[in-house]
């Protein structure tokens, strides 16, 4: 027996209704248009396969490849941090080059990276309490476990706000608004000066208006652009210091970025994560996005963008890396190369040892050897 | 210049009995949900699903149904069938346990323990790797009962040790070596590929070691929609195998053995009445009493639609099965969240080739 049509419609309402949203909904590539980017095999046997979209573009913000579809629409989440960082020091956020560094990354919310915040926060004479972003906990066991030790509530420590991947970048806001005489209550809000210089800076980085804010996680506004302008856009801060080196005019604000990105990796993610192992170890700008964005850019200002379909985070740093040593080659110490992509590509493992590798597929394979 | 190649190491399975092959393709899967942020769809899940009948044919399917999966640990149920007969000591929530992917909480390591304690044996059998338990509450609650030195991963906190303390229980009470339950051809996995093959209906094509060490078959995703929902139906077969019925009825008397108390295999056990049971990379099962049956492969390995898709198809294909009235909350206690500072922003959807089964 079937649903009764009343049971059917009440269900498939219950799924589809939601405000503004319809079966012409907006949105990110189609599955058709997705190219394959990646596939896990376990004893020989493909077991899973990750599809998206990948842009390289060049030195001068061209497009040098794609693979799939060349000009998606993403939201840029949290690959945007490094603009949204410059914005906060165009509005005179007094942030050291450390600061900045953690206000452009997704921490692991360590008690190094929760009192580096704190510090952020008190240079402005505010404390963790102006913080508008969730609570979370430590990403690591031994965080945690440090926390539990060190607590002095009774019944066990609870998740803080410090410790959310963005609260580095919320400290900033927050130091901004503070220097610029900004509210601080609502530092979130799209139409808050603070968030409208972030717009700014995304259109004059990534030469295209960002055309729709949603929310992020963490409460900020959540511009969408086109994957190549988040390349674009990128590659221009990577290439900020070298290009001032030329003697070229450079917004200083990006030299700051770029340089704080590359001294001090371990703010903007954590000692063993992969944005800290490309830039500690290739000395490559690196950030990732949830749901599924990496963008990694070279001094020379070569970039690369991907975006996977099913948001997840497994093929992006094996795809970034191949396409920006293919397409940037003298840029890439290749031998150290291959020690960071041997550690930032998942493990396929039986019982702790290898059983299996991620590989990546044709369309990606295509545009390296062409 | 030569592009740096991918990770440099290319495992041939030692084990394999047929030619090794793949998975279904991009272009042969279908979207399954899709994740929309502020009337924008940031994600899209691509996958393939099937649902079985109480006979085992085909009711319905969406992309490629009779293409090759790794199950994982949606199989648990079947392998708890396999130490059943080979006499595992197993009661009650120790069969859930078994069945099942736990957080490693106290319970959960304790179950477990129990389980071994009864076979004469401890925690330095088992043969799956230590680990932590899966929630920060579950490590800091931890920390709280370690004695001096602090607390230690465990094997039982890994969430198959439930699983693999009834291997080891039958094949102590079988009277099989205990040292070497994970090989395949030791009686206990032998055991498995003979249930496989009997609730499945089809040979298993390819072995793989799982995370956990055990053996990891490859089937049709038909094969295994069909081998759950045999399991589902038992209790109510007069022709079943008492194993079966022993599994259905401890996964749906003591559903937090099978997960978590707010986890979402337990959370639909508990509220529906039906089986349920993730695997790694993706997998979803569910099973209705009278032997309906999902199977879901998300292509990407992620856990978006699984949940979603095998519930509507379930209420689809065997409404009568199903308390219609919970369903909605049931559907929006398992649906991820799509959250911007705490609140919802978006929501996990169905896409059109789903819906269109449900027209």
């Amino acid at each position: 027996m079937l649903l009764e049509h009343d049971e059917r419609m009440a269900l498939t309402n219950s799924m589809t209704t939601t405000p503004g949203a319809s079966s012409t909904t907006p949105g990110v590539f189609a599955q058709q248009d997705a190219a394959e980017l990646v596939h896990l095999t376990r004893n020989g046997q493909v077991e899973s396969r990750h599809s998206g979209a990948a842009v390289v573009t060049g030195p001068d913000g061209g497009v040098l490849a794609t693979v799939g579809p060349a000009d998606a629409v993403v939201f840029g989440r949290s690959a945007l941090k490094p603009l949204q960082a410059i914005a906060s020091l165009r509005l005179g956020a007094p942030l050291e080059s450390r600061h900045i560094a953690i206000a452009s990354g997704s921490h692991r919310g360590s008690s190094r990276h929760r009192a580096l915040v704190r510090e952020i926060l008190a240079a402005a004479g505010l404390d963790k309490t102006a913080l508008q972003c969730p609570r979370a906990w430590p990403k690591d066991r031994r965080e945690l476990l440090k926390m539990a030790a060190r607590t002095r509530r009774p019944d066990g420590p609870r998740p803080n706000r410090l410790a959310f991947n963005c609260s580095g970048k919320h400290a900033a806001w927050l130091s901004a608004c503070v220097a610029a005489g900004l509210e601080t209550e609502s530092y979130l809000e799209p139409d808050h000066p603070l968030q409208q210089e972030v717009f700014r800076v995304i259109e004059d980085y990534c030469g295209t208006e960002p055309v729709h804010v949603g929310v992020d996680g963490c409460g900020g506004p959540a511009p969408r652009l086109a994957l190549a302008g988040l390349a674009r856009g990128f590659g221009r801060v990577a290439s900020a210091p070298e290009r001032a080196g030329r003697g070229l005019p450079i917004d200083d604000h990006a030299i700051q970025v770029a340089v704080s990105m590359l001294r001090h990796p371990w703010a903007v993610q954590g000692r063993n994560s992969s944005n800290t192992r490309i830039m500690r170890e290739l000395g490559l700008l690196a950030k990732s996005g949830a749901d599924g964005v990496l963008v990694v850019a070279a001094p020379d200002g070569t970039a690369v963008a991907v975006k996977t379909l099913d948001g997840a985070s497994r093929a992006t740093n094996l795809v970034a890396l191949n396409l920006l040593a293919r397409f940037a080659p003298d840029q890439v110490d290749l031998p150290a190369l291959r020690n960071v992509l041997d550690a930032v590509t998942p493990k396929v493992l039986g019982r702790g040892q290898p059983v299996g590798c991620a590989e990546l597929a044709e369309p990606v394979l295509g545009v390296l050897s062409a | 210049m030569p592009a740096p190649q991918q990770h440099p190491d290319q495992f041939e399975s030692h084990q394999s009995a047929r030619k090794p092959s793949a998975t279904f393709t991009v272009n042969e899967a279908v979207e399954l949900v899709h994740v929309v942020r502020n009337g924008f769809i940031e994600s899209r899940t691509i996958g393939s699903a099937v649902v079985t009948a109480p006979d085992g044919s085909v009711l319905a399917s969406l992309g490629s149904p009779d293409s090759l999966v790794y199950p994982r640990s949606t199989l648990k149920p079947l392998q708890a069938i396999a130490s059943l007969r080979h006499g595992a000591r197993l009661v009650e929530e120790q069969i859930a346990l078994a069945c099942g992917s736990h957080r490693g909480t106290a319970r959960h390591r304790q179950t477990a323990a129990t389980v071994l304690s009864y076979a004469g044996m401890d925690e330095s059998f088992l043969q799956c790797p230590p680990a932590w338990p899966a929630d920060p509450a579950g490590i800091i609650e931890m920390a709280g009962d370690a004695g001096p030195g602090g607390p230690r991963q465990t094997p039982l906190a890994y969430n198959c040790s439930g699983k693999h303390a009834g291997f080891l229980s039958a094949a102590k009470h079988g009277g099989h070596d205990v040292g070497t339950y994970l090989d395949l051809d030791h009686p206990i996995q032998r055991e498995v590929a003979a249930v496989l093959e009997e609730y499945c209906g089809e040979p298993v094509a390819h072995w793989g070691v799982d995370g956990c060490g055990a053996p990891a078959p490859v089937l049709s995703l038909t094969g295994l929609a069909r081998g759950i929902g045999t399991v589902a139906a038992a209790p109510h077969r007069r022709d079943s195998e008492v194993h079966a019925a022993s599994v259905a009825t401890a996964m749906l008397e003591h559903p937090w053995a099978v997960h978590g108390e707010t986890n979402t295999n337990t959370v639909v056990i508990r509220e529906l009445g039906v089986l349920a049971k993730l695997g790694a990379d993706g997998v979803m099962v569910m099973a209705a009493p009278d032997g309906t049956a999902v199977a879901v492969k998300a292509l990407d390995g992620g856990t978006r639609a699984g949940n979603l898709v095998a519930l509507v198809l379930l209420a689809q294909f065997a409404p009568e099965q199903i308390d219609l009235e919970a369903l909605p909350g049931v559907l929006d206690s398992v649906a991820p969240k799509i959250l911007g500072r705490g609140q919802p922003v978006g929501r996990v959807q169905l896409a059109r080739p789903v819906l269109d089964l449900l027209d």
